[in-house]
C-alpha cells in the first residue's frame, strides 16, 4: 500500500472524531463539518509531501479545513446576495443535546460571522498568531485583528468575560484597544 | 472566568458528530484520479494539447442539443463583439463581487485596471481554460439547461478543483441569472441544472439572445510554483497562449517543511461566453423593470471599488502635509497591500502600540481622499476613572456614508467602533464603543454588505471605556484634559471572486478534442482564453477627527 495512503488511513482511523470536532468548532454544522474533512483529506493528500508524518499530517488537515471553509464563504458572498429569491427561509435550529455551556458556546460562535469565526478558532483553538493567521486564510492582517476584535467582543456578550480576551493580539506591533480594557 | 481556548476545545470534543463520518477510501479515490489525469494530461501535453475542462452545454432533450449546435468560430466571434473587453488584447474584463443581478459584466473605467503585473505570475504553472462546446443551444423560456461538466485531464488541476461552479447569464453585458453546482464532488464530470428563471423574482427570462459564461476555481498549492515546473507549451493547437497565473494568498518562501499547509494560491477560469437563444418573440428592453435603477443615462452602471481603484485613488491624494486634525477633516492611512509586502508596520497605523510605552504620531504618509463622511455627536465631557467612563455611558450613534462614486463591496454592515484620542499630534488613548445591541443571528443575516454610492451604514452605541496608550500606567493611565477625537474606519478592498484577464491575447482555437463525454463534446469545441484571479488586497483606514472632549 502507497505510504500516503497508508499515512491517511490512519489518520482517518485514529483522529476522525478529533478532526470532525475540530472541523464543527470551525463551522458550526455537522454536515458541512464531513465535508471539509472529507475534502481536506484530498487537498492534503493529493500532493505527495515528503516526511509526512502523523502529527503534520493532522496539522495540514486542520489547516486545509480553516481554508476551505473560508472558501466556501467567500464563493457564496455573491450567491447569498440573491439565493433569497429562489430559497424560503429556513431557521436552522440544533436539534443535538449539548450541554448548557456547550450550547451556549455553539450559539454564540453561531453568532459569528465565517470569517470572524474562523479566526477566533485559529487564534485561540490553534494559537496561530494574527500574521499566520492573515496567510492562512488570505487575509489582510488589519482585518484578522478587526475579525478578533469583533468576536471576542460578541463572545463576551453571551459567554461572560474570558481569561484570555486580551491574548488575542498579543506578540502584535500594533494593537486595538483590548489591552488593559475596563471591564 | 473560563478561557476561550479552552472553551472551543471542550465543543470539539463533544461536538455533535457522532453521525457523521469521513471515509479514507472515497478520499483515495478522488486523489488516485487525479493522479491518474495528471499523469495522462503529461502525456497528452507531449503532443500539443493543452490541459483544458471542457464543458459541455446541452439541452435536457439531447438530439435538440446536438442538433441547435452551431458554427463555433461565429460564436466565438459574436462573443467577442459582445465582449470586447474580454476579446481585446490588452484589455481585461472582470467579474467580480458585482456580478449579480443587473450588474455589467466589464467593470472599471480604466481597462488597465485588471491587468495582471507581469510579476505577478508564476512561472511554469499550468493553468486550464474552460472550454463551453455548444455555442448556441436553443432553449424555451423558463427551460432548465443541463450544464455537463468534464475535466478532461490537467497535469496539476484535475482533482484540484473546489466546490462549486458558476454559471452566468448575461443580457447586453448584465447579469440576468445565475446559478451554482458542484460537478466536482464524485468524478472528474458532472453536472449542474440551470433554470432559465431571472435573479430578481424567478420570472422565465424572456425570449432573446444572451451569453453564458462558467466559472470555477482551484487551489494551486504553493508546491506547485517550487516543483518543477511541467512542461507547458508556449503555445497550445494553432496558437493559444500559455497562460499566467497570477498572485499568491500565501507567503511559501518563509515556510518551512515543518509548519502547517500554507494557504494554497486560489485560481479562477472563466469560459468564454457562448450564445443561447430563448425562442419566441421578446420585448424590446426586456429587463427594464428590473435594470432601470442600476443604469445611469449612459447605460453604464455604476462601478465597485477595486484594489486598483482604490490604489490609484489613495495615490492621487496622498500629501506628506501634516495633519492638524481640524474636527470634520479627515486622511486615509494605506495599512496593507498585498502587492508591497511589508506595507504593515506601525507607520501605516495610527494608536496604542503594543511595543511602546507610548502612543504613535499619525502617519507621515497619509491622503486625502473623500471617500466616506462620517457623522457622530460626541459628549463634551466624561468623567472617567481606571478606565471606566463613569457617568451614563453616553450614547452615540455613528453614521457612515459613502461619499464616492463606487460600490464599496464587503464591507462590515455598522461603522467601525475605534476612537482614537490624540493630545500634540500623539495617540494616548484608544476606546471602542459598545454595541447597544445582541449580536445578529447568522440565519439569513448578512455580515457583510455592500455600501452604493451615497449609501450608509450607522449603529448606536454606548462610550464604556478608555484604555490608555501607557501600559505601565495601567487602566488609569489617561489623564484629565482636552483631547481630539478620532474615528478610524477600515475599508478591505479585496478581489474575491474579480476574474481578470491575465492572457496577453485570447486566440480561439478550433480543433476536435474528442475527449469530453457528452453527445455534443464529439463536435468542434472553442477554447477560452483563460483567466485567472488575482488574489488581490488593499487595507485603508480612514482617520475622521471628530472634535474635541474633555476627560475629568
Amino acid at each position: 500500500m502507497a505510504e500516503w495512503l497508508e499515512e491517511m488511513e490512519r489518520l482517518v482511523r485514529e483522529r476522525e472524531k478529533a478532526l470532525l470536532g475540530y472541523a464543527f468548532v470551525v463551522c458550526g454544522d455537522s454536515s458541512l463539518a464531513q465535508d471539509l474533512v472529507q475534502d481536506a483529506l484530498v487537498k492534503t493528500f493529493s500532493r505527495p509531501r515528503a516526511g509526512l508524518g502523523a502529527a503534520k499530517a493532522e496539522a495540514y488537515v486542520r489547516r486545509a479545513i480553516a481554508t476551505l471553509y473560508v472558501d466556501r464563504y467567500r464563493r457564496q458572498v455573491r450567491w447569498q446576495r440573491v439565493q433569497h429569491l429562489f430559497r424560503p427561509p429556513v431557521d436552522v435550529e440544533s436539534t443535538t443535546p449539548f450541554s448548557d455551556l456547550s450550547a451556549d458556546v455553539a450559539t454564540a460562535l453561531a453568532d459569528l460571522a465565517p470569517r470572524v469565526r474562523a479566526c477566533v478558532v485559529l487564534r485561540y483553538f490553534d494559537d496561530l498568531t494574527v500574521p499566520d493567521i492573515a496567510a492562512q486564510l488570505g487575509l489582510a492582517p488589519g482585518s484578522v485583528k478587526r475579525y478578533l476584535s469583533d468576536g471576542l467582543r460578541a463572545l463576551e456578550l453571551r459567554l461572560g468575560a474570558l481569561d484570555d480576551a486580551d491574548h488575542a493580539l498579543a506578540g502584535e506591533v500594533t494593537a486595538t484597544g483590548h489591552e488593559g480594557r475596563a471591564r | 472566568m473560563t478561557k476561550l481556548a479552552d472553551i472551543l476545545r471542550a465543543l470539539a470534543e463533544r461536538a455533535p458528530v457522532d453521525d457523521a463520518s469521513v471515509t479514507a477510501t472515497l478520499a483515495a479515490r478522488r486523489i488516485k484520479r487525479g493522479r491518474r489525469a495528471r499523469i495522462a494530461a503529461n502525456t497528452t501535453a507531449a503532443l500539443g494539447v493543452a490541459a483544458v475542462i471542457a464543458l459541455a452545454v446541452i439541452h435536457p432533450d439531447a438530439v435538440a442539443g446536438v442538433a441547435a449546435l452551431g458554427d463555433h468560430g461565429s460564436a466565438q466571434d459574436s462573443s467577442a463583439d459582445r465582449y470586447p473587453a474580454m476579446a481585446d488584447s490588452g484589455a481585461s474584463a472582470a467579474l467580480g463581487p458585482q456580478a449579480v443581478c443587473g450588474t455589467p459584466l466589464s467593470a472599471g473605467p480604466d481597462p488597465t485596471t485588471w491587468t495582471v503585473p507581469s510579476d505577478q505570475t508564476i512561472p511554469g504553472a499550468t493553468v486550464p481554460g474552460l472550454t463551453l462546446n455548444s455555442p448556441t443551444p436553443g432553449a424555451d423560456p423558463g427551460a432548465v439547461l443541463t450544464l455537463e461538466v468534464a475535466s478532461t485531464g490537467s497535469p496539476d488541476v484535475a482533482g484540484q478543483w473546489e466546490g462549486d461552479v458558476t454559471a452566468w447569464v448575461m443580457w447586453n453585458g448584465y447579469v440576468v441569472a445565475t446559478t451554482q453546482g458542484n460537478p466536482w464532488a464524485d468524478t472528474d464530470a458532472g453536472t449542474i441544472s440551470l433554470a432559465l428563471v431571472n435573479c430578481w423574482d424567478g420570472a422565465a427570462l424572456p425570449a432573446g439572445n444572451y451569453d453564458v459564461l462558467v466559472t470555477g476555481h482551484y487551489a494551486h498549492s504553493d508546491s506547485d510554483v517550487t516543483d518543477p515546473a511541467p512542461v507547458e507549451p508556449a503555445a497550445i493547437g494553432s496558437g493559444i497562449l500559455a497562460p499566467a497565473v497570477v498572485g499568491s494568498a500565501s507567503d511559501s518562501a518563509t515556510r518551512s517543511e515543518s509548519e502547517p499547509a500554507p494557504a494554497a494560491t486560489v485560481v479562477y477560469v472563466v469560459s468564454n461566453p457562448i450564445e443561447l437563444v430563448i425562442s419566441g418573440e421578446g420585448p424590446d428592453d426586456p429587463f427594464a423593470n428590473y435594470l432601470h435603477d442600476d443604469r445611469d443615462p449612459g447605460g453604464t452602471a455604476s462601478t465597485v471599488l477595486s484594489p486598483q481603484m482604490a490604489r490609484d485613488s489613495y495615490a492621487r491624494g496622498i500629501t506628506s502635509e501634516p495633519w492638524t486634525m481640524t474636527p470634520g477633516t479627515q486622511r486615509v492611512v494605506l495599512g496593507y497591500d498585498s502587492r508591497a509586502d511589508g506595507l504593515w508596520t506601525s507607520n501605516t497605523y495610527f494608536g496604542c502600540s503594543w511595543t511602546s510605552d507610548s502612543g504613535s504620531r499619525f502617519p507621515a504618509e497619509s491622503a486625502t481622499w473623500p471617500i466616506l463622511e462620517v457623522t457622530t455627536v460626541l459628549p463634551r465631557q466624561i468623567e472617567v476613572s481606571y478606565g471606566w467612563v463613569v457617568d451614563g455611558n453616553p450614547r452615540v450613534d455613528v453614521t457612515v456614508t459613502n461619499t464616492s462614486s463606487t460600490t464599496i463591496a464587503n464591507i462590515w454592515h455598522e461603522p467601525d467602533t475605534s476612537l482614537v484620542l490624540v493630545k500634540d499630534g500623539v495617540a494616548v488613548a484608544e476606546a471602542s464603543l459598545v454595541n447597544t445591541t445582541a449580536p445578529t443571528a447568522m440565519a439569513g443575516f448578512a455580515p457583510f454588505t455592500s455600501l452604493g454610492s451615497h449609501e450608509n451604514i450607522s449603529g448606536t452605541y454606548l462610550w464604556r471605556d478608555i484604555v490608555g496608550c501607557t501600559p505601565s500606567a495601567g487602566r488609569d493611565g489617561i489623564q484629565a484634559g482636552t483631547y481630539t477625537v478620532l474615528h478610524r474606519q477600515s475599508i478591505d478592498v479585496d478581489d474575491s471572486g474579480y476574474i481578470v484577464n491575465a492572457a496577453a491575447e485570447p486566440v480561439p482555437v478550433t480543433g476536435d478534442w474528442g475527449n469530453a463525454s457528452s453527445a455534443a463534446s464529439s463536435s468542434k469545441v472553442v477554447t477560452s482564453a483563460p483567466m485567472t484571479l488575482a488574489p488581490d488586497m488593499v487595507s485603508f483606514a480612514v482617520y475622521t477627527s471628530l472634535g474635541t472632549i474633555t476627560i475629568t
